[in-house]
């Protein structure tokens, strides 16, 4: 086996609740507001419960083979040929998901910290590091995670106790205001964020419990949810839905906003502390699991001797991908939900469908 | 072997790594403490007046060879095609990097305030070292004369109107908003921007020739244009229109002399807005709640009666009622435009009716009929009992 590693499944549950959020929390609330208005919270809701169909799917395959990650089960279920294009498609995405946010967390150093350093610094010093610490192998990830973690928790919460007092919660009103089609339309984009929880396909196997998986990962996306929603509701409550519609990252001017007494203000150093950070579990595991399948696929014993080739495709792509800022809101707004989706959900759903009238693995 | 090439590295990163390319000291830093937004003299240009803080002498430690000599802030201008440029411009003559990020707030000139104000907008929003918590106020007259202005009690203007903003809440005579308030005005269909008015005044008590900032009011604007002002009294009434809290005095007659005044402080209003519809009809119903207590009487009779408190209710609340009407009629009649947010209660009670509405909502809302009740009740006395009455 390439991973001796073993995590527990409350390690599990964080290290998936970081992933998710980290990038969600930022992203998330602008560009669905713009689409459900002040109604942005109901589609946090609805996206929670696409996360758990794409849990339930997943969970249900991973227990079906408990040994193997979804690339190395998906060649027993379609056989050689089209199990390897399933694991081929597997691989391009967390690629392509994990240079989406490599180039996100450097756009937002750009934009909101340090206009005049170029991209590629932010980019190539944080694959680098991530690439340091996937040596370690997934124990180490999830460790480190849980150094990140309950801060990261902790300073959600004091911010929304700091800005309750500047929140007008009639500005959530009216609900459905024009009909549910908005908020199933702002649905799309965040339910890709939630299917994210699509990589525990990987982590199964090194659980130590496994069959605590389902727990943890439903666990993990509540929780996300609830932020999600909180998140949705403090900005709209603070700026207004159309204020909140046209800010490039509202939770941070949310963060910004922060002013108590005068004395209280200027927080958002710490906010960026933290939040890098959980971008960097994200993109340490994105990429963790991206070795990992390319070393299954092609049959390595190791997936370290990999790292570097895969660090400067992922740098390379986070650069080529988007010319501009306004590309990667477009993106992420117009084709990464339909897109994401396909794969998070349609795929595994398949091979579900194809394994039980199989009957292959247990049960 | 290995732990040599450690320790170069080691050296070499360190070396390397000490910080940022950007990097400002913070000696080489200029603090801006307000900033004033005017129209130039020459044709379609900007000026913009900052107000940079001269640490040393705002600590105030005198120096050992005697008095400061240097005022507390330097106050300099500079005029460019747009906003930044204008900003970019004061590079120019002011030997230190800008620093942003504590300015109090941002003065717009009245000039430049009634061509629009949506470029300020964006030229604040846009930036990353500028906060929503940020205040924008107009200035009747040049916003540079008011950053200019040498204040008497603090040593710099931008202390001045903090200050001035904290206390609010003494008088209710001008309504506030921050960048965050005024963005949303602006992006709503339902409601008009408004924000304080300030003043540079000759006051009268003094000696003293130097004329001081003053908030006298609101700005009131049509989209993003300057249209006009309400004064002191219609302030009041416009804010508890708005759903604001508002303090501040109410003279009403003594209803047992019926010649002096007894002078009432609002300790708390509470507003509610109700959009209805009456027989199909659009009609705003405002119920006001006020709370008040009696600070100052200019009679000598006795006021400790529950029906002399009870008349004084009744007065109380005309007084009310005569600035909130003052402030509808001014909305209404005179600038007809909805800043008081009826749009939005629309909107929030009636979203199927506000779609078919919207659009022509500045043309509907000066003949929209509003209904307005008043309940006022006056809690307490002060101190006293009675004032200076013979038994």
């Amino acid at each position: 086996m390439i991973e001796v590693g073993k995590i527990s499944s409350r390690q599990t549950m964080w290290l998936l609740i970081t992933t998710i959020l980290s990038t969600a929390i930022l992203f998330l609330p602008s560009i669905v507001v713009a689409e459900a208005k002040q109604d942005g919270w109901l589609s946090a809701v609805f996206a929670t419960f696409v996360g758990l169909l794409v849990l339930l799917v997943v969970s249900t395959l991973g227990l079906r083979f408990p040994q193997q990650t979804i690339v190395e089960y998906s060649e027993i279920i379609l056989g050689r040929f089209l199990g390897k294009i399933v694991g081929l498609v597997f691989i391009w995405f967390f690629l392509h998901m994990n240079a989406i946010v490599v180039r996100e967390f450097a756009e937002f150093m750009v934009v909101s910290f340090m206009p005049q350093t170029p991209l590629i610094v932010f980019i190539i010093t944080f694959v680098l590091l991530s690439a340091f610490v996937l040596r370690g192998g997934i124990e180490v990830i999830a460790r480190t995670n849980e150094v990140f973690f309950p801060v990261v928790i902790l300073l959600v919460i004091i911010v929304t106790i700091l800005v309750v007092k500047d929140a007008d919660f009639t500005r959530l009103m009216p609900v459905l205001e024009r009909g549910i089609f908005p908020v199933l339309n702002g649905t799309i984009i965040p339910s890709g964020w939630q299917g994210e929880i699509v990589a525990l396909a990987f982590l199964l196997p090194y659980l130590n419990r496994i069959h605590e998986g389902r727990r943890a990962g439903s666990l993990a996306l509540l929780i996300v949810g609830f932020f999600l929603v909180l998140a949705e509701v403090l900005t709209v409550a603070v700026f207004g839905a159309e204020v909140a519609a046209r800010s490039m990252f509202p939770t941070f001017n949310l963060v910004r906003y922060i002013s108590i007494a005068e004395f209280l203000e200027h927080l958002d150093p710490f906010f960026m502390v933290f939040w890098i950070g959980s971008v960097f579990i994200k993109i340490t595991l994105f990429y963790y699991i991206t070795c990992l399948a390319i070393a299954q696929w092609l049959n390595l014993r190791d997936y370290k001797p990999i790292t570097l080739p895969v660090a400067t495709i992922i740098s390379a792509l986070s650069m080529l991908l988007f010319d501009n800022i306004t590309e990667l809101v477009n993106f992420i707004t117009k084709v990464w939900g339909p897109y994401a989706l396909s794969i998070q959900l349609g795929i595994p759903a398949l091979l579900l469908v194809v394994a039980t009238l199989r009957r292959q693995g247990k049960r | 072997m290995k732990k040599q090439i450690a320790v170069f590295l080691i050296l070499v990163l360190l070396l390397t790594n000490s910080g940022c390319w950007s990097r400002v000291e913070i000696e080489d830093l200029a603090v801006v403490l307000l900033i004033g937004l005017d129209k130039a003299k020459e044709e379609s240009k900007v000026r913009v007046t900052v107000q940079l803080a001269r640490p040393e002498e705002i600590a105030g430690a005198v120096a050992e060879n005697g008095s400061t000599t240097k005022k507390a802030s330097w106050v300099t201008a500079s005029t460019g095609d747009s906003i930044y440029d204008a900003q970019q411009n004061l590079a120019m003559h002011v030997s230190r990097e800008l620093f942003w990020a504590h300015t109090r707030a941002i003065i717009i000139g009245e000039e430049l305030a009634k061509e629009g104000i949506a470029p300020v907008i964006d030229f604040v929003d846009r930036r990353r070292d500028l906060r929503r918590r940020i205040g924008i106020a107009v200035v009747k007259g040049e916003a540079r004369e008011l950053l200019e202005a040498e204040p008497g009690l603090e040593k710099t203007s931008g202390q001045v109107y903090s200050g001035l903003l904290v206390r609010l809440f003494r008088h209710s005579k001008a309504a506030i908003s921050d960048l965050r308030d005024i963005y949303e005005m602006l992006t709503s269909k339902g409601i008009h921007p408004t924000t304080s008015r300030i003043e540079l005044v000759k006051l009268k008590d003094e000696k003293n020739t130097k004329k001081q900032p003053k908030l006298t009011g609101t700005a009131v604007f049509r989209d993003d244009k300057l249209i006009g002002w309400l004064d002191e009294a219609e302030t009041r009434g416009f804010l508890l229109l708005k759903r604001k809290k508002v303090a501040g005095v109410f003279p009403v007659k003594c209803p047992v002399c019926e010649e002096k005044n007894v002078n009432i402080v609002l300790t708390r209003s509470y507003t509610s807005i109700k959009p209805q519809l009456v027989n199909g009809e659009l009609i705003i119903t405002v119920q006001i709640k006020a709370e008040g207590d009696v600070r100052e009487q200019m009679c000598r009779d006795d006021l400790s009666r529950p029906e002399i408190i009870e008349a004084l209710n009744q007065r109380l609340a005309q007084a009310i009622k005569a600035e909130v009407i003052a402030a509808q009629n001014k909305a209404q009649k005179n600038y007809q435009v909805d800043i008081f947010g009826f749009g939005e209660a629309v909107r929030r009670k009636f979203p199927k009716l506000w779609q078919k509405i919207e659009h022509k909502w500045d043309e509907e809302f000066p003949e929209l009929p509003v209904k307005i009740s008043i309940e006022a009740k006056i809690r307490r006395l002060g101190m006293i009992l009675e004032p200076t009455t013979k038994p």
